[in-house]
């Protein structure tokens, strides 16, 4: 029983973070355009789905407030109520309280009190609301709501019937549903969209549909679809009108999830089971190449056949299983519009947001981690990076600043980038500050680069900001944002001109589980490179190997130099000699961010896809390993982290 | 756990060798026993601390015993084993010479281990001693003797020191 309610509670607290989302972007939607109704409209269902499942979840307050939202949105959808800042500051800070009212209720609470936020938003709905509404606001169950929701055109029975020779059903009818929903509500169907998707109807189903069309209107727009046979469009008489409100009322989605016959496809699966997939499919891979050492072993064309076949399969469900782990971007970036908005007014900045890439997929456990980084990037842009509007036109800038979030799929990587066109780094106050902080000698300042110095604003303890703003002096700093990155096997990079804008760039992998390695052997022991960090392999014959100061160093194609380590020596089984590398052996060069080093390497293994098994928690202090896998013959082979194996001891 | 151990009569403890010590270790804390294998060596590992090795699919490091107890380096032989211990940061194997038995001792049995016997670094592993027929079996306190972060933390600062 209660396993039962946790469950339907689940649902709720899921469903309903996905209503306040889509109430939050009408508003925001709303106040850049408030002449466009359909965000008014995607307002007041989010409001009234949320009032539905609330009371079936008996949250009476979550409740109350939902109704109070719709009522109020249902003034402005006739048009009674002008749409201006003070409305969407209202429903804004009336989502909030939503959200903290769900907190509250779920959790069995008491404590958050909509007395505040009520009576505001009615004294709002009041300023030209009708009498109707004033009794509606009464109540909560949904049938008699859906009495005080106001007509908009008529309801009719549309009923479809196909063509004898029609092969895809199921697509014609969506199609039919699909247009049917342009031009007004589409109610229900009969059967199901569901039983329609899954072609659970012989030739003909209904559609009740409500729309300000006329009838002919309706059966002109169907008649463009190909390989419908007949239309009959009937008005609903007043039995079935009661009975299509009471469906309405109950069905907690309306509108919303009717027309997208695609998205009844899905279904929610608990992220543990998606994680035993992989680590099943994981092992399925190491058996897999074990497999083949054997087939390789016993010389047999038969099964070395068969397990190419094998491969192909294992791979394809390989493939399947990480996809189903991949979340859209979009998922975590959504909630960044508010608080952008929110973040600007209360700066007293004018910021323009924007953001691309959002359909771009990251494995979650990625996704999850990076949404707190991002968060202080885009405080940080705002913040120190776009100027007041009266600062910036002085300084011959539009007064409103742009800050934008990208997405972008490169290889097996994912970018993320934080850009604004505000101020710029100064790398000069920079650089005074870390001498201040001891951080570095005055006198090296030459040694630095431009991008070395901003960087130095990851180390821990630094802070150019005089004095901890409300917003970005949290005591959560740039070198948290870099440590996380790093942590999750990204990258980041700042790229800055003093006055232009600010440039973050975080490269992330694309998953954390499965990785293409380079397998390389020294002193008898094979390690695994993961191969996104491997730009090129030569041997010391290819290269010119010079020292400096003493110490190896390969000078690259294009003149620049990168320091040589031998991985015997850096993995301490051989003492550190400073020798160059021997005839025979293979030189790897390694590309992090925009760092490059050779590491001399015994011997070349292969190339082979791993999966990163983690290390004991007994090694988290050591530099140098990202993980472990087992090889094809089930020896275990540690996985070097080319972020820290150069930087052991630093 | 502790009123367990008192009232309970007796105990089992899974038994095996080293060097020409017989150890006993609660058979609640050992998940399997497995044939020795040699295992990787990871760089810069604390001393103590063999490698890991493919357990059934899991990296587990696998502890030199030896080492900790009595300060020789463990060498594997054909009748080695490693007893798979289910330790405080997950799964551990111990290397250890041999281990056949699993034995139940009283409680009446388990006498304190004579202190002078003891260096001061390794006194807390030891649960006490039980004599078992003729056999005098030291007992481990699994808490104890498998490592813990901190025993490893504490090392971990010399192996960077050398890098």
């Amino acid at each position: 029983m209660s396993d039962d309610m946790s469950a339907y509670k689940e649902v709720f607290l899921s469903e309903s973070a996905e209503y306040i989302q889509s109430i939050t972007d009408g508003l925001l939607a709303l106040e850049s355009d408030p002449f466009d109704l359909e965000p008014v409209e995607t307002v007041f269902r989010g409001a009234h789905s949320l009032k539905g499942m609330a009371a079936a979840m008996c949250y009476d307050r979550t409740a109350e407030l939902t109704h109070k939202m719709e009522s109020l949105m249902d003034t402005v959808r006739q048009r009674l109520q002008p749409i201006d800042s003070s409305l969407i500051d209202l429903m804004l800070r009336a989502v909030d309280s939503v959200r903290d009212l769900i907190d509250d209720e779920s959790s069995g609470g008491q404590s958050v009190d909509i007395d505040d936020i009520v009576s505001a938003i009615l004294a709002r709905a009041e300023i030209r609301s009708t009498p109707e509404e004033d009794v509606a606001v009464q109540e909560v169950i949904p049938p008699e709501v859906a009495e005080a929701m106001p007509d908009v055109g008529s309801r009719f029975v549309v009923t479809i019937t196909l063509a004898e020779t029609c092969v895809l059903k199921a697509v014609r009818a969506y199609m039919a549903i699909k247009r049917l929903g342009h031009m007004g509500t589409v109610i229900e169907t009969r059967p199901s969209v569901q039983q329609i998707e899954d072609e659970e109807f012989d030739r003909a189903f209904e559609v009740i549909l409500r729309t300000q069309e006329e009838p002919d209107a309706i059966e002109k727009a169907l008649s463009v679809i190909s390989e419908i046979e007949g239309v009959v469009v009937a008005l609903v008489e007043d039995e079935l009108a009661e009975k299509v409100m009471e469906i309405e009322a109950r069905s907690p989605k309306g509108r919303l999830s009717v027309p997208k016959i695609a998205e009844t496809q899905t279904v929610r699966i608990s992220i543990g089971h998606l994680d035993n997939m992989v680590n099943l499919v994981g092992e399925l891979v190491i058996i897999r190449s074990r497999f083949d050492k054997i087939a390789h072993d016993l010389g047999s064309l038969e099964l070395g056949e068969t397990l190419s076949v094998l491969e192909q399969v294992s791979g394809d469900l390989q493939h399947e299983v990480m996809q189903t782990r991949m979340v859209p971007v979009g998922n975590i970036f959504n909630r960044f519009p508010r608080m952008v908005r929110d973040l600007a007014r209360d700066l007293g900045k004018d910021v323009a947001f924007e953001m691309e890439g959002l359909d771009i997929e990251l494995d979650r456990t990625v996704l999850d981690e990076i949404g707190d980084p991002i968060v202080h990037l885009l405080r940080n842009s705002i913040d120190h990076g776009i100027e007041a509007p009266d600062v910036r036109e002085s300084a011959g800038k539009p007064a409103r600043g742009t800050v934008r979030l990208i997405a972008r799929r490169e290889r097996e990587q994912v970018r993320v980038i934080v850009t604004d066109d505000g101020a710029g780094m100064d790398a000069d106050r920079i650089w005074q500050k870390a001498v201040e902080r001891g951080m570095v000698a005055s006198a090296d300042r030459d040694s630095y680069a431009e991008s070395d110095i901003l960087m130095l604003t990851c180390v821990p303890g630094f802070s150019t900001v005089k004095e901890a703003t409300k917003v970005s002096g949290r005591g959560v700093g740039m070198d948290v944002v870099k440590g996380k990155i790093e942590y999750l096997g990204g990258t980041l990079v700042i790229k800055s001109r003093s006055g232009v804008g600010t440039e973050m760039i975080l490269a992330l992998p694309l998953t954390l589980a499965i990785i293409q390695a380079l397998l390389v052997a020294s002193a008898g022991q094979v390690f695994a490179v993961p191969l996104s960090a491997v730009s090129e392999v030569l041997s010391p014959e290819e290269v010119t190997l010079k020292t400096v100061d003493g110490t190896p160093v390969v000078v690259l194609r294009d003149g620049s130099v990168a320091p040589l380590y031998l991985l015997d020596e850096v993995i301490g089984a051989a003492p550190r000699s400073k020798r160059q590398p021997l005839p025979g052996e293979h030189i790897v060069l390694m590309e992090i961010g925009e760092e490059i080093n050779a590491l001399a390497v015994g011997g070349l293994v292969g190339r082979q896809e791993v999966v990163i098994k983690p290390l004991s928690p007994l090694f988290r202090g050591l530099y140098g390993l990202g993980g472990a896998t087992v090889l094809g013959d089930g020896r275990v082979a540690l996985i070097l982290d080319p972020r820290t194996l150069f930087h052991m001891g630093a | 756990m502790k009123n367990n151990v008192v009232t309970a009569e007796s105990r089992q403890y899974v038994l095996f060798h080293l060097g020409t010590e017989e150890y006993g270790l609660p058979i609640e804390r050992v998940q399997s026993i497995i044939c020795y294998e040699q295992p990787t060596p990871v760089p810069h590992a604390p001393s103590g601390v063999e490698g890991v090795i493919n357990l059934r699919g899991k990296v587990i490091p696998v502890i030199d015993l030896s080492m900790r107890l009595l300060g020789v380096p463990f060498t594997g032989a054909s009748t080695s084993r490693i007893v798979v211990a289910e330790g405080d940061s997950g799964l551990v194997g111990l290397a250890v010479d041999s281990a056949s038995e699993v034995v139940s001792i009283s409680m009446s049995e388990i006498r304190p281990a004579p202190e002078a016997a003891l260096s001061a670094d390794t006194a807390e592993a030891f649960e006490g001693v039980a004599n078992y027929g003729d056999r005098l079996i030291i007992l481990l306190q699994a808490d104890k003797v498998l490592p813990r972060q901190e025993f490893v933390a504490s090392t971990v600062q010399e192996g960077e020191a050398d890098v």
